[in-house]
């Protein structure tokens, strides 16, 4: 339907969404372009053809650690996060569970409460017991705030799920729980790493709860990048970003391909 | 042998009852359909015997022995889904064999079991399959064979043939009551259908507002229904709301003015009764001049005409404005006017009247 | 599951209630003298209302951008096929899928004045230092940021709308323009307040976007909280814009939920 050309005054809605669609991608685009320049400053178009600023970036050991401080923590604090909402999930699901709502709330709530202000909290509540905030700190608190993405990714898939294949598989002989395990769950794996990966991203790429929580002997990657992008701008930068921006059009692709992540993103 | 006995079977959520003191026998071999709109209770009573709900009062028994106490996965009954819940992630030979599996059975046996009841359902070459590659009508039938594969006494099915073509499910229908005489399981099947419910059943067992309304054979249900609302429930039918009057010391109707003869017998002190017709069992004559006085004879105008290849259903129109059904198979007719707008006799049989409160 | 939701979130919510009505005593000590002050400064000082006023009408102009930009993309992405649906979606996540700090690194590029893609924006831009530090500039960048959600929310809306009102409208001899106006525009209309409410209530409380784009000039009140409780570890004060904050955002969701539940097509 926008690709039908009859009429002059088609062409507009489709000239429109492209315009969008390339407002969308711009900032990411010019980065990566950036990153290939040989001047040290940053400019686009890039002036020169190098790859010296990604090689530079891979054989920095501080880019390393901090990228491997992120991927830890938000793996760490999305399998947790796993730990709490997949229970939740399955009770959440099934039908005349009282004060369901409630828990649904408390599930959801950090999805509402604004990040920063959790964030002051539990940085203040560590203060006032006189501590540091630990390593898992930042984990518990990548957990809570990832808690509602792969809840809601699960309760939307076990809601959709047929009832009747979990009395199907007990009127077969199968008890509660090897149905669950064997029918259920199995059916709902696809929408887990869906969430999965939702929550592992979202918790990589958080800025605020390491900015506020993780001292420097302990950068992740958005932080290193934060620091290095408020204080002294270079394609090193870009080449870091660049690198970033392609991790995450692999992962929307994936997305892209279960439906269900396009409502539950959100 | 397996005799499935509901006795005074009641759910009730808050005041209401979904289910109100229903008692009936299935007996050995037999195979009872269970007839009724939606909200009869049909469904409440079926997932109480699987064990999904948990009755108020009343007993479930096999043979005896009541199932209320044993978990849904030991009562040892099969049952077929509506929408089949076929586990979506597993072959065709998967889901067949779940249930022996389950039941650690050795996995050549499984397999020879598996082969042996793909078989029968005529699904072999399909055997590999996810059940979103197969059809509407080779899921229903996966869905039988995961149920008989297990070899029970009962098996329970909630309308398992609604989500298909009617050509397919006369097919179907045939194929199930085969196999049911041939293996001898004791069956309780649920439909709103009541085509399906009298071609299959031994017995059909009626249900209305929660309550069991009519026990009984097809011929019975149909021809002798208990209430106006089951007559209803079995095809097209007259009611003809009727006054008793007393003439030469007996008691006849009057249906419009028009005197009524019925073999069937009135009950005493009635004063008002409703007399049920099939249409089948009219006959349209030709108009006779004074037609009115006779008594089972009635005068109209055909109003419409509907054509159903083997016979046609016309309505009938009296001079009060009351419409009357007749079906009628066209030898029948002859050469009669049946057009629309044509005066016809219609004439009541007095053996075809059923007389109800 | 319960302890780590009590701990880990509940707790700290309830110490930043606490501490918003303690007074600060130098940077980093509180003492427990319970105040309105923190609230009475935020209010009345012209510094601290300019800014409340700067996040809302940054808030609200992020709204109306999104929907502006969003609206096309949602329906064409509800009404094209197979590859273009997955191209478009691809480009609407992938933003969703980078870090807001890299984001808003690509904009700080775009924006500077040397840039060739200034020149499009021409009479918004400063000589000086382009669209950096600028109203427009962060307006855009902030749009962009959360341009996916708006996106995501007006397409569910727009995907389960019933295709045949349209062909109805059109039928009936409605052109296309006037169809859309009076027969499928007021029925996503809940959907464009339910996603401008999301976009309105995660742009008050973000953080990054301002911070780099904003700079010094374009206080906001998330920076400003990041400001007083990191760098001047003025924690009551902190705690008292954060409170502020959440009450925004909570009326806000109540504004969203009550939305989605009257409006059948809402959420």
């Amino acid at each position: 339907m926008i690709l039908s050309l009859r009429r002059p005054t088609r062409l507009i809605f489709p000239v429109v969404v492209a315009a969008i669609m390339v407002f969308l991608v711009s900032p990411l685009v010019v980065l990566v372009g950036t990153a290939f320049t040989t001047t040290s400053y940053l400019t686009f178009p890039p002036k020169g053809w190098t790859l010296s600023w990604f090689t530079q970036v891979l054989r920095d050991p501080t880019w390393g650690y901090a990228a491997l401080n992120s991927l830890v923590i938000a793996a760490a604090g999305s399998l947790l996060a796993s730990v709490v909402a997949i229970p939740a999930a399955v009770v959440l699901s099934r039908r005349g569970v009282r004060a369901s709502n409630t828990v649904t709330t408390l599930i959801m709530a950090p999805i509402m409460v604004p990040g920063i202000m959790f964030v002051l909290g539990v940085m203040l509540s560590y203060n006032r017991f006189d501590m540091a905030a630990p390593q898992w700190g930042l984990v518990l608190a990548l957990a809570v705030l990832t808690t509602p993405y792969i809840a809601r990714t699960m309760i939307a898939a076990l809601s959709q799920l047929d009832p009747g294949l979990e009395e199907a598989a007990m009127s077969l002989g199968a008890s509660r729980v090897r149905a669950w395990v064997q029918i259920v769950l199995p059916n709902v794996s696809k929408s887990y790493f869906s969430g999965l990966a939702l929550a592992f991203i979202l918790a990589f790429d958080e800025l605020v709860v390491p900015l506020f929580l993780a001292g420097p002997s302990f950068p992740t990657l958005p932080v290193r990048i934060y620091r290095s992008v408020a204080f002294d701008v270079s394609p090193e930068i870009s080449a870091v970003s660049s690198l970033l921006v392609v991790v995450a059009v692999v992962v929307a692709t994936f997305a892209v391909r279960d439906p269900s992540t396009a409502k539950t993103a959100r | 042998m397996s005799d499935l006995e509901i006795t005074g079977l009641t759910k009730r959520y808050g005041t209401e009852s979904a289910l109100d003191d229903v008692t009936f026998t299935v007996s050995d071999g037999e195979l009872v359909t269970v007839l009724g709109h939606s909200g009869s209770g049909k469904t409440t009573l079926l997932r109480s015997v699987a064990g999904f709900i948990e009755p108020t009062s009343g007993d479930v028994r096999v043979n005896g022995n009541s199932l209320l106490d044993l978990p849904i996965n030991r009562r040892g009954i099969g049952i077929v889904f509506q929408n089949y819940a076929l586990f979506p992630h597993m072959t065709v030979r998967q889901n067949v064999g779940y249930g022996l599996r389950v039941r650690r059975i050795r996995k050549d046996e499984v397999r020879e079991r598996v082969d042996r009841e793909l078989e029968r359902v005529q699904l072999s070459k399909y055997a590999d399959r996810k059940p979103a590659q197969l059809s509407g009508g080779q899921q229903q039938r996966v869905a039988l064979a995961r149920a008989l594969v297990l070899e029970p006494s009962i098996v329970l099915f909630d309308e398992p043939f609604s989500n298909l073509d009617a050509m397919l499910r006369d097919g179907l229908r045939r194929d199930l009551r085969q196999l049911q005489r041939r293996l001898g399981f004791t069956a309780l099947f649920v439909t709103h259908d009541q085509r399906e419910a009298m071609a299959l059943a031994d017995r059909v067992a009626v249900m209305r507002s929660g309550r069991l309304v009519q026990y009984g054979p097809p011929q019975e249900i149909y021809n002798r229904p208990s209430q106006v609302e089951v007559a209803a429930l079995l095809g097209r039918s007259n009611l003809l709301r009727c006054l008793v009057k007393e003439r030469d010391a007996m008691p006849v109707l009057e249906w419009c003015g028009q005197p009524l003869i019925a073999d069937d017998s009135i009950p005493a002190h009635a004063r008002e009764v409703t007399a049920f017709i099939r249409p089948e069992n009219l006959v349209i004559e030709p108009p006779v001049e004074g037609a009115t006085s006779r008594p089972n004879v009635i005068t109209g105008r055909v109003v419409s005409t509907d054509y159903f290849g083997s016979a046609s259903l016309i309505t009938v129109e009296t001079e009060n404005n009351e419409p009357i059904l007749v079906e009628a198979r066209h030898n029948a007719l002859s050469d009669q006017d049946v057009s629309v707008g044509a005066q016809v006799t219609v004439r009541i049989p007095k053996e075809a009247i059923r007389i109800l409160d | 599951m319960t302890v780590l939701y009590l701990v880990q979130f509940v707790l700290p919510l309830a110490i930043v209630a606490v501490t918003a009505f303690q007074t600060s005593a130098g940077p980093g000590v509180i003492t427990s003298d319970l105040t309105l002050g923190n609230f009475h400064k935020v209010l009345t000082d012209s510094f601290y209302l300019e800014m409340l006023g700067r996040s809302f009408v940054l808030a609200l102009g992020t709204a109306v951008l999104t929907v502006l930009l969003g609206y096309p993309i949602a329906w064409a992405l509800a009404r094209s096929r197979s590859w273009l649906r997955t191209l478009i979606l691809v480009v609407v996540m992938t933003p969703l899928m980078t870090s807001s700090v890299v984001r808003s690194f690509g904009w700080m590029v775009l924006f500077d004045p040397e840039s060739p893609i200034l020149k499009l924006f021409g009479p918004l831009a400063d000589e000086r230092t382009g669209l950096m530090y600028t109203m427009p500039g962060l307006l855009i960048a902030m749009a962009h940021v959360l341009l996916p959600f708006m996106v995501l929310t007006l397409y569910g809306i727009i995907d389960r709308l019933d295709p045949t009102l349209e062909h109805a409208s059109l039928n009936m001899g409605a052109g296309r323009v006037e169809t859309f106006l009076r027969v499928t525009f007021p029925l996503t209309l809940g959907g464009v307040f339910a996603g401008m409410l999301l976009v309105f209530a995660t742009a008050i409380s973000t953080f990054v976007t301002p911070k780099l784009i904003g700079g010094t000039q374009y206080r906001v009140l998330a920076t400003e909280i990041y400001e007083q409780s990191v760098q001047l570890l003025n924690w009551p004060l902190a705690s008292a814009m954060a409170l502020l904050l959440l009450l925004i955002a909570v009326l806000t969701n109540l504004v969203y939920v009550s939305l989605t539940r009257r409006i059948p097509g809402g959420g």
